[in-house]
């Protein structure tokens, strides 16, 4: 009986180690899709003017809500540059602030991004953001950093560092985290196609082209 | 061979085992018990990986820049899944050893050896490459340290029983 007994041990630890495994797999919560009524319908209405790149009338809309500091936004930031350039007048791309708590530099970056919208600029400082994410980063001092780059983009300096501070910035980061809360998001980037909540994860240039095909199929 | 031949005088490679010590049997349970945090370990990260959930690190904050880096998986398979395995390996020899399988001791040395390479490499990465530490991957390395000074104290012990006594 002892010659087998370490073979019992091993193959009852392996048996409990898979079904530990697989419970802890089928149990983690996946938040329900949210019922579609429509493009970028249901929630609760984030800030407006929107920071919308390509036509409002695109047949397929990307909705993205991101933040700057996170590693999986930032490998997404290609992916849907890229999309952009392929799929033209054909797609839009919508940027939701959601800078998690957890991430220091996020809300900084977030408040630099929105007061570079507030001249106009938001996409250019979100694209300089996302590219330099590994610098601004690593800097002691982030508001320092976003300062330098609102020069780089040639921004109003003095507006900028007063947006910065100021209450506009703040309401619409609020108002974004406002419709984040009734979408009950969890996670950045929380990406929606024509309103249909993208799931897979990580999300690829594969997957992401795959989804965006599906709609211009559902519209033919 | 007949019944009555007397029987082969052992060779070197067929000498019976000596039972392991108290101490080595003592020291064989604990890196199985190591194991079992590893691979408890390495679970809750494959299982993370696969769900794509995020990892809440407590005393970090760099989680999700080493878990969702490059180095996390190799092709498609999670580098977790590597460590389940590994761990799962290291429980049983080290069980096996413990109930006196001389050649499970063996490949216990080789595969905690090599275990502690992979962990100095990721070490390495964490701290040179991505500039972010992982809770978990840190209670792994962690546990691999102590899995590599059981093996050490296990070698030193079959070495000094080795040795022939003065007499």
């Amino acid at each position: 009986m002892k010659r087998y007994l370490p073979y019992a041990i091993i193959v009852a630890v392996f048996l409990i180690a898979t079904g530990a495994g697989v419970a802890l797999y089928q149990n983690h919560e996946e938040p329900p899709p949210p019922p579609r009524t429509g493009k970028l319908a249901y929630g609760k209405p984030a800030a407006e003017p929107a920071h919308v790149r390509g036509p409002a009338k695109a047949p397929v809309a990307v909705e993205e809500f991101g933040d700057f500091e996170c590693v999986p936004c930032s490998l997404l930031y290609p992916i849907l540059k890229k999309a952009e350039e392929d799929y033209g007048e054909r797609l839009s791309v919508t940027f939701r602030e959601y800078p998690l708590p957890k991430h220091t530099h996020a809300n900084m970056a977030a408040r630099a991004a929105e007061a570079a919208g507030l001249q106009g600029r938001f996409w250019e400082m979100h694209d300089l953001l996302y590219e330099d994410r590994l610098h601004w980063l690593k800097e002691a001092d982030t508001r320092a950093a976003m300062v330098s780059y609102a020069s780089t983009l040639g921004l109003d300096k003095v507006r900028f560092q007063k947006d910065l501070d100021g209450e506009e910035v703040t309401q619409r980061i609020a108002t974004d985290g406002e419709r984040v809360k009734s979408l009950e998001l969890d996670r950045t980037p929380s990406v929606f196609i024509n309103g249909d909540r993208f799931t897979p994860r990580p999300i690829t240039t594969e997957n992401l082209r795959a989804a965006i095909d599906a709609e211009f199929g559902k519209s033919k | 061979m007949r019944a009555t031949d007397p029987p082969p005088a052992p060779s070197p490679g067929n000498l019976p085992s000596p039972p392991n010590s108290r101490a080595e049997l003592i020291l064989f349970i604990l890196a199985a018990l190591v194991a079992l945090l590893g691979l408890a370990d390495s679970i809750y990260l494959t299982v993370h990986h696969l769900t794509g959930q995020d990892v809440d690190c407590v005393a970090s904050t760099g989680c999700e820049t080493v878990l969702t880096s490059s180095y996390s998986a190799l092709g498609k398979i999670p580098l977790a899944a590597f460590g389940f395995a590994g761990y799962f390996a290291v429980f049983s020899l080290a069980t096996l050893a413990a109930f006196d399988r001389r050649w499970a001791r063996r490949l216990f040395f080789v595969l905690v050896a090599v275990m502690l390479a992979v962990t100095c490499w990721l070490l390495y990465v964490q701290a040179f490459v991505l500039h972010a530490f992982c809770d978990f991957c840190l209670l792994s390395a962690a546990l691999t340290t102590i899995l590599s000074a059981v093996a050490l104290a296990l070698f030193i012990i079959q070495k000094k029983s080795a040795r022939p006594s003065p007499n």
